[in-house]
């Protein structure tokens, strides 16, 4: 009886022992599997192609790809093991202006570490591994753990030094741009000066006559400082008449039509009068087709009959030599 | 009475038979409305042949009161004097022709001189050259 039992027993035992064997196996396995994956993932982690850096809460480096060692000039030997305080010594940082010192206190991963994320923060970075100075891009992240309580930070940092002088291209040739631009309106500014003053010249024909001959296309703005000018000589110069000699206008609208007529009425209004002469044969048959009004104005052929129909008025002004009928002629034109 | 004693007067000078009306101040609608009165009050006197308004003192003129101006020149015409106005600044004509506004029927002058030949040089209707000398006597006799 007792050695059934036992018997029993020593099944029993190999029974758990060989559950406890398959266990085991299956222990090392997955063990095995787990190491093969963490392996896979330290070499993934080895050779990104960026630099990724994670610290604890005091700035103990936890893990660093050698691409950050590279990047950031930390040495082999010495493992970096600074607090966050002592970051600045034998370090310089600065601002994308390259001369604002960046406070230790406000860099990315500084702020990582008191729970803020930092997007794209770009930095100057420089000691005496890396002397020649880096662009940095950075980002940087608190690391959680499952219970969500702050156990370090995580930064990785880019290179941007290729990205940076690109930029710097572009904005040099901006500014050369922008210089060259405005060195061209200005140019372009002082030859419309130039065009305008040559374009319409005012000119004393004989006492109390000026001339303004009119060449080429008038615009509104052409017209305006045309009207301008010609009201200014007037008033200096004092003068009664103002031949408008338009020889040297090949096509008219009725924009331009309407501008003459404003100088025409302008010019009268201050007290001097319009005469027209000099209208082309092309001009006259726009002038017809447009029905533009040119009723109240005199126009004589060509300068020479201006002058003389300017000169016959102003003699007889001048004598007082008018006769009613002459008064009632010019009554019946000007007003 | 005291509103009136308040408002700004344009002073009308008479001159060899013309009146003149020499505008120096920036015109408010009220001073334009008096200065229309005064001149009509004038012609009625009926001494006066011409009446010359200079407004070389004026750097703006909106459009009641270019209006006043263009109706106190047709009333004195109607009431038989002739009117000039002169001395409009450059800058002025250039706004009342942008703005439409052409003080159709009012005759313009450079300056008071031009404005004054210009008055001597428009007879009465009908009035023959020689007799427009005694043009005071003529109309004193009417």
């Amino acid at each position: 009886m007792e050695e059934g039992n036992q018997g029993s027993e020593i099944e029993r035992l190999k029974a758990e022992l060989a559950a406890l064997q398959q266990k085991l196996e299956e222990r090392e396995r997955s063990e095995a599997s787990l190491r093969a994956e963490n392996e896979s993932l330290r070499a993934f982690f080895r050779q990104l192609p960026i630099a990724v850096w994670a610290t604890d809460l005091s700035g103990n480096v936890i893990m660093g790809n050698p691409e950050s060692d590279r990047l950031l000039g930390v040495p082999e030997t010495k493992p970096t093991a600074l607090p966050v305080e002592d970051w600045g010594d034998g370090a310089i940082y600065l601002h994308a202006d390259r001369s604002t010192p960046y406070p230790v206190e406000d860099l990315p991963h500084a702020r990582a570490l008191r729970g803020e994320t930092v997007r794209t923060a770009e930095l100057y970075f420089r000691n005496e591994n890396v002397p020649d100075g880096v662009w940095l891009e950075v980002h940087s992240a608190p690391l959680r753990d499952a219970s969500g309580k702050q156990t370090g930070a995580v930064s990785v940092f880019i290179n941007s030094e290729a990205r940076k002088n690109f930029e710097e291209e572009v904005a040099l040739r901006n500014k050369e741009l922008v210089a060259s631009e405005s060195e061209k309106s200005e140019l372009i500014a002082r030859l419309r000066m130039a065009v305008q003053e040559l374009s319409t010249p005012i000119l004393t024909l004989w006492e109390d006559v000026l001339a303004l001959p009119v060449i080429g296309v008038v615009d509104s703005r052409r017209s305006a400082e045309m009207m301008e000018r010609l009201l200014d000589e007037i008033v200096r110069s004092q003068s009664r008449f103002v031949i408008i000699d338009l020889t040297g206008v090949e096509v008219i609208d009725t924009s331009t039509a309407d501008h003459f007529m404003k100088l025409v009425k302008a010019v009268g209004l201050i007290g001097a009068r319009c005469v027209l002469t000099g209208i082309r044969p092309a001009v006259a048959q726009t002038l017809v087709d447009l029905d533009v009004n040119f009723g109240q104005l005199e126009t004589l052929r060509n300068l020479k009959h201006g002058l003389r129909y300017c000169l016959r008025w102003l003699d007889a002004e001048d004598t007082g030599q008018n006769t009613v009928s002459e008064g009632e002629a010019r009554r019946a034109r000007w007003s | 009475m005291v509103m009136m004693m308040e408002t700004q007067r344009i002073p009308i000078v008479r001159l060899s038979g013309k009146l003149i009306v020499s505008i120096q101040t920036a015109l408010s609608d009220t001073v334009v409305d008096r200065l229309q009165q005064d001149v009509a009050a004038a012609c009625e006197r009926g001494d006066a042949r011409g009446l010359v308004v200079d407004v070389s003192g004026v750097d703006v003129l909106d459009s009641y009161i270019t209006r006043s101006l263009r109706d106190l020149a047709v009333m004195a015409r109607l009431m038989g004097v002739e009117t000039v106005v002169c001395g409009l600044r450059p800058a002025v004509a250039m706004t009342l022709v942008e703005m439409g506004m052409e003080l159709p029927g009012v005759r313009t002058a450079l300056n008071l001189d031009r404005a004054l030949a210009l008055l001597d040089s428009l007879q009465p209707e009908g009035l023959p050259n020689d007799l427009a000398g005694e043009g005071d006597e003529w109309e004193g006799e009417a």
